[in-house]
């Protein structure tokens, strides 16, 4: 009986040696494969590749265990016996939850995630969705305490036209703008006609100070506005919330198509997942883009596309659109995620 | 006669896990060679059960290691002594202390149990597993950065955790005497304190403190991360085949969301330094009192933490404290939802 122990104990250490140093190994592949960044963000890394290195010393160390129980004394007199279950069946399966992901992990290989998951996940349209609803939910805010349902149902929130000016005021009457806009912002310098329309077109409120600072930014521009990998959220939200100043500019965007079933056979997105710290939380963001030739690119292509930005109606919101002006196929992006950007907003615009 | 076949069936599984990690260590490049057959649903369920799997690792060695300090390094007695004893401020002890261990519940779930087995009270232990993964700084900082333009969601994340903290730590505190911990204190401490408060482990052959602490993480990693690698799993089948669109269809409504709302951050399992990010994806689609009750319910209770909750405290128990989290979740963002945001 005190042999089948022995054995028993070392049997465990060495199971738990060779798992821990195949985790390891996984994530030491991945490492020089470059495909950590299939599964999570550049930030998170310092932390996983930390992980492997522990999961190292304690796997090395359990070997060292194996050794120990083999070939040394007994082990009786550890109070702390942490085999849980004698049962083989028992065991074998809890170590098969362990060998299972490593089983993944070198069989399946690592794939760019694309429309089949941004289908799952469900595509976000107008990346701008929290900044309106704070603006006009700060409109309705009186009421919206008098009665909660209506911040509940879904779209009562959403128009988020209200906090936005229209269109057609600049054009409307320069007089009485430049006395509103001398009056309420007096920056020392003398500001030209001119800035003073653009500071009424891109009027933030208490929520949108970096989004309308960005979004001026992206319209003085003359060259086509240029949703970069960096910054590829906020850049779009900029456009999105100012939507209206920006109808007729050119916009540039890459990512990989995808469609839902109820779209025009024009239309279709172009998108780009967005995680924060692993592939489990991320999210698709996309553009519709409306073009003769849609049909020529199937779901999954990675395309950039140089387009006339728009207005349309997409499951009764309004949403921004691309008329394609050029569509040119590239090859996927090196990282398949964007990332949220953390810096100051106008290091997005050079 | 049994014996002998199991160690044939070990040893014949050990060999050929054996072989298959030298396989793959010499040559990585021969599986991805293999032409597979096109299972995209299957290779999304990879990327993301790895990817959350990835992610926990860090949090639930780290969790392993502190374990094992406090196992071999620090005293009843410390512990004893550096827990207020009046209830209140326990609790309000135990709320801070996650600014000091800014983990998510993978890494908290074996400190907090080894805290509670070295005499840390039950109510303070639970405070700090439901408090410790939402009031800390990474939190709060990620939680801001999702919702930068609406930081009262920010302040009523943070404001919610802790009433949740303080009204289940109290109730726990009047209500549940008895150790509520799954393992024997015997088994899961079998350090002898000694007149003078010395430790004294026994361990008798292990050379050093430090080598002892080695043996307990790797055997801490196995037991905790069973659970960690089963609601991984089962999280990443939901997250990979089952269509938010469809889940999303079923919960509006001013109360039918704060209850989808709860089930669906429990079967998303998301770290809470992640989550503020999928709630604000949610913004069109979900009131703001929702996404609150999405934000402050996951990181407290979801499928990955119960159960390894499950593997620390006895059923029943975890089962009353599912309980109480659900109604004073809902309960504080209905008032919040109403009277702030």
């Amino acid at each position: 009986m005190e042999f089948e122990e022995e054995r028993s104990y070392t049997f465990h250490y060495i199971l738990r040696a060779v798992i821990m140093l195949g985790l390891t190994f996984y994530i030491v592949h991945l490492v020089k494969t470059d495909s950590l960044l299939y599964y999570i963000a550049p930030r998170m890394m310092i932390y996983v590749k930390i992980a492997a290195l522990l999961l190292f010393v304690v796997a090395v160390y359990q070997g060292f265990l194996a050794v120990k129980s083999r070939f040394g004394e007994n082990q009786e007199d550890c109070g702390c016996d942490h085999v849980p279950s004698r049962s083989i069946g028992v065991n074998m399966f809890i170590y098969s939850l362990f060998v299972f992901p490593l089983l993944l992990g070198f069989f399946l290989p690592d794939t760019v995630m694309g429309s089949d998951v941004a289908s799952i996940k469900g595509m976000n349209l107008s990346a701008t969705g929290m900044v309106k609803t704070a603006a006009a939910a700060a409109l309705k805010s009186d009421n919206a305490k008098k009665n909660v349902s209506s911040t509940v149902n879904p779209f009562s929130v959403t128009a988020g036209d209200s906090a936005l000016i229209s269109p057609s005021t600049p054009a409307a009457d320069q007089g009485t703008m430049a006395s509103t806009g001398s009056s309420t912002k007096s920056l020392g310098t003398p500001l030209s006609a001119e800035d003073i329309k653009l500071q009424e077109m891109f009027k933030p409120d208490e929520y949108t100070e970096d989004y309308s600072k960005l979004a001026l930014k992206l319209y003085k521009k003359k060259a086509p506005i240029t949703i970069k990998e960096e910054g590829f959220m906020e850049l779009l939200t900029a456009v999105d919330l100012y939507m209206d100043n920006f109808v007729g500019k050119k916009m540039i965007v890459s990512g990989f198509i995808y469609r839902e079933d109820d779209m025009a056979p024009n239309q279709f997105v172009v998108s780009r997942l967005a995680m924060q710290c692993c592939s489990a939380d991320s999210s698709p963001y996309g553009v519709v883009v409306e073009s003769n030739k849609s049909k020529d690119f199937p779901k999954d292509t990675w395309v950039t596309i140089t387009g006339t930005i728009g207005k349309t109606v997409y499951n009764k919101n309004t949403i921004m659109k691309l008329d394609a002006v050029k569509i040119e196929k590239i090859k996927a992006s090196k990282t398949p995620y964007v990332y949220p950007y953390f810096d100051d907003f106008s290091n997005l615009v050079k | 006669m049994r014996s002998f076949g199991s160690q044939w069936g070990i040893n014949l599984f050990f060999i050929a896990l054996m072989s298959f990690m030298v396989v793959i260590f010499l040559h990585p490049s021969v599986f991805s060679d293999l032409s597979m057959p096109d299972l995209t649903l299957l290779r999304s369920f990879k990327t993301m059960f790895i990817s959350i799997i990835l992610e926990a690792f860090p949090f639930i060695l780290f969790g392993v290691l502190v374990s094992s300090f406090l196992q071999i390094f620090v005293s009843e007695k410390w512990i004893r002594k550096l827990v207020p004893s009046n209830p209140l401020l326990g609790i309000l002890f135990a709320c801070v202390l996650g600014i000091l261990f800014p983990v998510c519940e993978c890494g908290l779930i074996p400190v907090v149990r080894r805290l509670i087995a070295k005499g840390m009270p039950l109510y303070v232990g639970v405070v700090f597993i439901l408090v410790g993964p939402i009031v800390n700084p990474i939190v709060y900082a990620a939680t801001y950065i999702a919702f930068r333009t609406r930081p009262e969601m920010v302040y009523a994340r943070m404001g919610l955790a802790l009433f949740v903290g303080l009204v289940i730590g109290l109730v726990l505190f009047t209500f549940v005497r008895k150790n509520q911990l799954k393992t024997s204190q015997s088994t899961l401490y079998s350090s002898v304190s000694t007149e003078d408060g010395k430790i004294e482990h026994q361990h008798k052959r292990s050379s050093s403190k430090i080598t002892q602490m080695l043996e307990h993480a790797g055997s801490e990693f196995f037991e905790m991360g069973k659970y960690l690698m089963f609601g991984s799993i089962i999280t990443a089948a939901i997250q990979a085949f089952v269509p938010r669109s469809d889940l999303v269809d079923i919960g509006q409504g001013a109360i039918t969301s704060h209850v989808f709302m709860m089930g669906f951050a429990y079967i998303l399992s998301l770290c809470s330094t992640s989550d503020a990010f999928v709630a604000s994806s949610f913004v069109n689609t979900f009131s703001a009192g929702s996404l609150l009750t999405f934000m402050v319910f996951g990181p407290m209770l979801d499928l990955k933490g119960s159960l390894m909750l499950l593997s620390v405290f006895k059923t029943r128990f975890v089962l009353t404290l599912a309980f109480l989290i659900v109604i004073t979740v809902s309960l504080g963002s209905f008032l919040i939802e109403r009277f702030y945001l």
